[in-house]
């Protein structure tokens, strides 16, 4: 049995499974900050009555959203010697692709939780004399921001399974370190499953919170 | 200034058309593999039986925290080295593919069919229906014109995530791409004509969907 499952083997390039597992949060996180800080204006350009602002927001979502994440790390990869003059780095392309892919699904949210806000609470604060920024900042994004929680734990947890990807441009992440394990040692049975397992054990709580978070909010209405 | 040149990418046409058909074919396999499966999940949170209950929940969870491409290399190297014989790449991936998206599919059918009233369940039995005829007659046929939309953007999720079994050397059209990148040295233009098609797909599907929504809404009237 222990030549069917060696777990042996895991231990000994343990520190490569570590690497790859900080990389795999590194992404997460960068891709998750991206969506965070620079969803909200884009979301926000989509809801601009002026044509000017909203289109272009528009378009950018429409790009990112109806193509594979795959296809633009491949563009991107080919992308950035040419244009950015960035030679081949991994780390660049990956989180730059994850970055702007992210933003584009974050700005959706950002959007949706605006909108659900209703319009009185808009009226109201106009008739306080707040300036449109400041209905923003006091009463729409506060309240929105709360209903949109479920969404962005959701959104973790897919970009956490998604940053899986960026091992086909060569970035260092938990699949990629599993890969070169499993073609090195011809272990793909013992890399494999412990890497799916991994990350079961990690996102079923957030899993469970998002769900949680859902419910708590659908009784709240 | 880079000189675009999309000549050489048009010149494999013919490989385009392979990859669009093999992107089509490996979602209809996955569809016909996640639908069942998601509405078996469904029906067994819904069931009375507390072990039903507990497995359709457990199976959604687990099936919402693992991350697909590692699923697709589990099963394209893993899987046949358990099983000592190859398996191909076809069916690695509309294994993974069905599995991974039956989760989704769960949570949908399971939405539609608890946002049907529980009165139309209570007449059901006052009719003197079994349990499965309410659910069948009843239940479905109701919840499924509720569905419709959700389906329809989740196999939109499910045909953009089959791009990922170009990891595993299945033939669709991103694995195509990669293979014209390589033969034409023009990756952007490649990856942006390839994108371009996703696209056009995805963005109709969607549009498509929005369109179906309007008018479920009207006719719910």
């Amino acid at each position: 049995m222990s030549q069917y499952f060696d777990l042996n083997l895991l231990m000994t390039y343990h520190t490569l499974f570590l690497r790859g597992l900080a990389n795999t949060v590194m992404l997460t996180a960068v891709a998750m900050t991206a969506g965070l800080v620079l969803g909200l204006p884009v979301g926000l350009a989509r809801l601009s009555a002026s044509r000017l602002i909203r289109y272009p927001a528009t378009v950018f979502v429409g790009l990112l959203r109806n193509t594979p994440i795959l296809v633009q790390l491949f563009f991107f990869q080919a992308f950035a010697p040419l244009f950015l003059g960035i030679g081949n780095n991994p780390v660049f392309v990956a989180c730059f692709a994850f970055a702007i892919y992210n933003i584009a699904y974050c700005s959706d949210i950002f959007r949706g939780g605006i909108k659900s806000i209703e319009i009185g609470q808009v009226e109201a604060s106009r008739a306080l004399g707040m300036n449109r920024l400041q209905q923003l900042r006091y009463i729409v994004v506060p309240q929105a921001f709360r209903r949109m929680v479920p969404a962005f734990t959701n959104r973790s947890i897919e970009v956490a399974k998604l940053t899986t990807v960026a091992s086909a441009v060569a970035y260092g992440d938990l699949l990629y370190y599993a890969k070169l394990v499993s073609d090195i040692e011809y272990r793909p049975i013992e890399t494999y499953t412990v890497v799916a397992l991994l990350f079961i054990v990690v996102l079923i709580p957030f899993s469970v919170l998002a769900k949680r978070l859902e419910r708590h909010l659908a009784a709240s209405k | 200034m880079y000189e675009w040149n999309f000549e050489p990418v048009l010149r494999y046409r013919h490989l385009l058309w392979d990859g669009l058909l093999g992107t089509l074919q490996i979602s209809a396999t996955s569809l016909a593999i996640a639908a069942p499966l998601g509405l078996l999940f469904a029906v067994m949170q819904l069931s009375r039986l507390r072990s039903l209950q507990f497995i359709g929940t457990a199976a959604v969870y687990i099936l919402r925290s693992t991350a697909l491409l590692v699923l697709l290399f589990w099963f394209y190297f893993a899987f046949p080295a358990i099983l000592r014989t190859a398996i191909s790449p076809y069916a690695a991936a509309a294994l993974a593919l069905g599995i991974q998206s039956s989760g989704y599919y769960a949570e949908l059918f399971r939405g539609g069919i608890v946002s049907i009233a529980p009165g139309q369940a209570e007449a059901g039995k006052a009719l003197g229906l079994t349990s499965g005829q309410t659910m069948w007659s009843i239940i479905l046929p109701q919840a499924v014109r509720r569905m419709l939309p959700v389906f329809l953007l989740t196999t939109i999720d499910l045909v953009k995530a089959t791009s990922l079994a170009a990891m595993i050397t299945f033939e669709e059209l991103t694995y195509q791409a990669t293979h014209i990148a390589s033969q034409t040295y023009r990756p952007m233009e490649t990856y942006a004509v390839i994108a371009a098609i996703y696209f056009v797909l995805f963005s109709s599907a969607s549009g498509l969907t929005a369109y179906i929504e309007r008018r479920l809404a009207v006719s719910d009237r």
